[in-house]
């Protein structure tokens, strides 16, 4: 495979080689031009090597990085090159062309101009979303159904050497052996509720009244976020603590960077059972400090940036710049909060997380839903959203405006919405929110992902570098939830108003 | 008024014939990609990992 690729790049280079004889036989080439197109080449010559030989070698993370490292600037450099050289020459040569090509111009394609063909709408066709809704009903409840783990068995099998006697029910509570001097020793099952839905924990405590083990029994939060907190040995931290801690993120206990809300889901499950166990098995008094709205810079920087998602003016040149870096570092990098379709169809499972600790998760997915449906508007998409911002950097950067082939592009929105439907199905019938989320967000800004997630966040940056809006427009499924919920609410609206 | 629509058709087809080419080959990879992902999920909730 790798001679294959070593064969390939011997093609390519030739190609390029070629290619910059002949182009440099149509346009006058300067230093600055030969150093653009070369070093841009060589750039994405390398990632090539680089991403297929990291591919080959089973690190897929580090093939996705070596590409946008140097893939990504190579390709800015040649087509920033290309369009300072053929600008160029269209100024000194071919002005009148020009002027009358811009005249002529049309807007680049948008899903908004391309309509449905009639035979889409009529037939079997009209009937598809309703077939769709229906299965998404029937997968929702077999879920349900068939979902739900057996915490208790998996407790059993992993304490064979222990004798467990069940003495509560609702949390789960093991008491292992016989009482001893009046305190026993526990073993309780107790969830802390995240963005993808619960994170279960069981929590031993010992007849000192002090946490001697902490393992996850259960999670559905976002393989990213896990294996932070995994990374961070983040559990370690209960061990040897009283049960009478505070038991909060950002006073007696350290947050993983990345995955704030996965840490404060986890916390928040040890908490619990630590608490239940001091008052309930020990008679301890409650001294903990209680958890406070959590409301810091982190939120005022969210509800500044959401309300100022309303105001027209903001989004105008040279503002709108300023607010999607704003986006992009804020909600992007900083608190890695975008809204994906996890977080969605958590919602719709009745996995909502305490606003008290919350209330990004609250403001950007309830307030982005409760706009929709009280105002009629996606504030969201195209101007909350970083990866929007980050695509319109990198289209702003190339200029290009490309679009697939006209067939195609008529099939785009059937197509984002089969996506959608698809992940959907997935998450209902795993009951696992993060199982169908394929969106790079959280990957993208935490740098960190799992499989052939890496594959597709490259491939959503160099779309978006060759055309505007590229996810967002072709594939993004919180988006398209957000188009079928508006959509939904203006034929309600309708239909209220012929009333 | 010389007619030079010659001329701007092969600029427009110059410009945007390899782009789209490029476009469908990004747009139709990106989602096999997706469709494997979520195939790679599916697989993963069926044999229960």
């Amino acid at each position: 495979m790798m001679g294959l690729t070593w064969y390939i790049l011997g093609l390519l280079t030739t190609g390029s080689l070629i290619f910059l004889w002949k182009f440099s036989q149509r346009y006058a080439f300067k230093w600055h031009t030969w150093s653009g197109f070369g070093f841009g080449i060589v750039l994405i010559l390398f990632s090539i090597a680089w991403g297929v030989g990291a591919v080959l070698e089973g690190v897929p993370r580090a093939g996705s990085m070596g590409i946008l490292l140097f893939g990504l600037p190579g390709i800015i450099l040649v087509t920033v090159t290309l369009r300072y050289s053929t600008n160029r020459l269209e100024k000194r040569q071919v002005s009148h062309i020009k002027e009358k090509v811009e005249v002529t111009k049309t807007p680049p394609i948008s899903l908004k101009t391309v309509q449905p063909t009639t035979s889409q709408k009529s037939g079997w066709w009209s009937f598809l979303p309703y077939v769709a809704y229906v299965s998404l009903v029937i997968a929702f409840i077999f879920g349900i159904i068939t979902g739900g783990e057996d915490y208790e068995s998996m407790i059993k099998a992993k304490y064979t050497d222990l004798v467990l006697e069940k003495i509560h029910d609702d949390p789960v509570v093991f008491q292992v052996g016989e009482k001893e001097n009046g305190q026993g020793e526990y073993i309780l099952i107790q969830e802390g509720q995240g963005y993808g839905g619960p994170f279960v924990f069981a929590i031993r405590i010992k007849d000192d009244a002090k946490i001697h083990e902490v393992f996850p029994l259960a999670d559905k939060e976002t393989p990213a976020f896990i294996k932070k907190i995994k990374e961070a040995n983040y559990r370690n931290q209960f061990i040897g603590r009283s049960i009478a801690d505070n038991f909060i993120v950002g006073d007696d206990i350290d947050g993983v960077s990345g995955a704030t809300v996965t840490t404060m889901a986890a916390t928040e499950a040890v908490r619990n059972g630590a608490h239940i166990a001091a008052v309930e098995y020990f008679k301890l008094e409650p001294s903990w400090g209680k958890t406070q709205w959590k409301f810091g810079l982190d939120e005022v920087l969210i509800l500044i940036i959401f309300i100022l998602a309303f105001i027209p003016q903001i989004h105008r040149t040279p503002y709108k710049y300023i607010y999607m870096a704003m986006s992009i570092g804020v909600v992007g990098f900083y608190l890695n909060a975008a809204v994906s379709i996890g977080s969605l169809s958590g919602l719709l499972m009745g996995y909502i997380p305490n606003a008290d600790d919350h209330l990004i998760w609250w403001i950007l997915v309830i307030g982005t839903i409760a706009t929709i449906i009280l105002v009629g508007k996606n504030v969201y998409c195209y101007k909350i959203c970083p990866f929007y911002g980050v695509q319109f950097f990198l289209n702003k950067i190339s200029g290009n405006r490309f679009n697939p082939s006209p067939a195609l592009l008529r099939q785009a929105r059937p197509v984002a919405n089969g996506l959608l439907w698809l992940a959907l199905m997935l998450i209902f019938l795993s009951q696992l929110p993060s199982a169908g989320a394929f969106e790079p967000f959280a990957m993208m800004f935490s740098l960190d992902g799992v499989g052939i997630q890496w594959y597709i966040l490259p491939l959503a940056i160099f779309g978006s570098f060759f055309m505007s809006s590229f996810w967002c427009r072709f594939f993004c499924p919180a988006g398209s939830a957000f188009s079928i919920l508006l959509k939904a609410r203006k034929k309600v609206v309708t239909l209220l108003a012929s009333k | 008024m010389p007619d030079n629509t010659y001329e701007k058709k092969q600029i427009k087809s110059d410009k945007t014939s390899p782009g789209i080419v490029l476009s469908t080959a990004i747009y139709i990879v990106t989602g096999i990609m997706i469709l494997a992902y979520l195939y790679q999920s599916f697989g993963s909730y069926i044999g229960g990992n």
